[in-house]
């Protein structure tokens, strides 16, 4: 599982899982299950740690929780804020700009 | 097994001093987490003890959410975060308030009963009886409901042992110092109360008696209970 996600992965499970709010409100396995599809099962969070990171993302108010009751369990959704939003546009560019930044060293990878 | 695990998160997650509303809802989301991940596997035809298996290893460790949970600050309870502050401070302040709103209350009950006082013949046996309450109700029950109030704070918490017991003990002392005394008579002179705080070396056996036994009360049950709660939970 470590290998799966290297020391320089710090603050794309933020960038992930903003990204995946941005389009609709989601529960803790739903987003789970779309990491896990979108990126072919590569980027490796450790489902259960997808909590206190969504946690701590509610704390800072980057998201807001609301609680639902469905096939007799409760589900908490996710959804993001104005703050998340922001935060996600900065996480977006700043990955960018690293993404080519080490494409340029690297070169195109069709010429890998 | 299942409700072992979430139990034993349960039990870390309060001695990480992560506050309760952050523990229910986190034990909330990852229980019901397990539980479609063992429908998922389920629905594939997965045997049960396979799928559940699958379900642990994808959720990952009790230790690894701990760490996660414990790493923040903002997640921790107010009393685990100043325990000292909370356990002396608050606690003599709620004892102070609590003493000081009943004298008040009991202040506004004679300035309303003063007229009908005026007109009635009260027994001395009678108002030593109500000063004999007064004082159990202030110098003992008092002391020891916030006493009380702040161990079970403690063991819901988690709270290392010594905080509740300062708490206690400074509690009890300055309960022990307080003399309160209600005097309430008919005729024209009705009703006198008054309460004082004082320290005399004459009185002193008497009062860290006092203190001592209100302490007892308090201390010996909550060291009880958290020592069957340590033989429940190793872990």
């Amino acid at each position: 599982m470590a290998a799966k996600n290297p020391a320089f992965m710090a603050g794309v499970p933020e960038l992930v899982v903003l990204g995946l709010l941005a389009d609709r409100e989601m529960y803790g396995y739903e987003i789970a299950r779309a990491i896990k599809v979108a990126t072919h099962d590569a980027l490796n969070l450790g489902e259960g740690v997808l909590y206190p990171a969504l946690h701590m993302m509610e704390s800072r108010g980057l998201v807001r929780a609301r609680s639902s009751r469905a096939e007799g369990r409760v589900r908490i959704y996710y959804s993001l804020t104005a703050r998340g939003k922001k935060r996600l546009s900065r996480l977006t560019l700043d990955w960018r700009r690293m993404s080519l930044s080490v494409d340029s060293i690297l070169g195109s990878p069709s010429h890998g | 097994m299942v409700e072992q695990r979430f139990g034993e998160l349960r039990e870390g997650l309060l001695r990480a001093g992560v506050a309760t509303r952050k523990i229910r809802r986190a034990v909330v989301e990852i229980e019901g987490h397990f539980q479609q991940l063992l429908d998922d596997e389920a629905a594939r035809g997965t045997p049960y003890h396979l799928a559940r298996s699958e379900a642990h290893r994808l959720l990952g460790s009790n230790q690894t959410l701990l760490e996660r949970y414990a790493a923040q600050p903002e997640f921790r309870a107010w009393s685990r975060r100043w325990p000292a502050i909370w356990f002396t401070l608050v606690a003599l302040a709620a004892y102070v308030a609590l003493s000081v709103s009943s004298l008040a209350i009991l202040h506004i009950v004679v300035e309303h009963m003063h007229d009908y006082l005026r007109h009635v013949y009260i027994a001395p046996k009678v108002t030593y009886r109500i000063d004999l309450a007064a004082r159990i109700v202030f110098l003992w029950l008092f002391p020891w409901l916030v006493a009380f109030g702040f161990a079970v704070l403690a063991y819901h918490r988690r709270v290392a042992l010594h905080w509740p017991v300062v708490g206690i003990v400074v509690v009890s002392i300055l309960a022990s110092l307080i003399n309160v005394t209600v005097t309430l008579t008919g005729g024209p002179t009705p009703g006198e109360y008054g309460a004082g705080i004082g320290f005399s070396t004459q009185s002193l056996p008497g009062q860290m008696t006092r203190a001592a036994i209100i302490a007892s009360l308090v201390s010996v049950p909550l060291w009880l209970a958290m020592r069957r709660l340590e033989r429940n939970y190793r872990l």
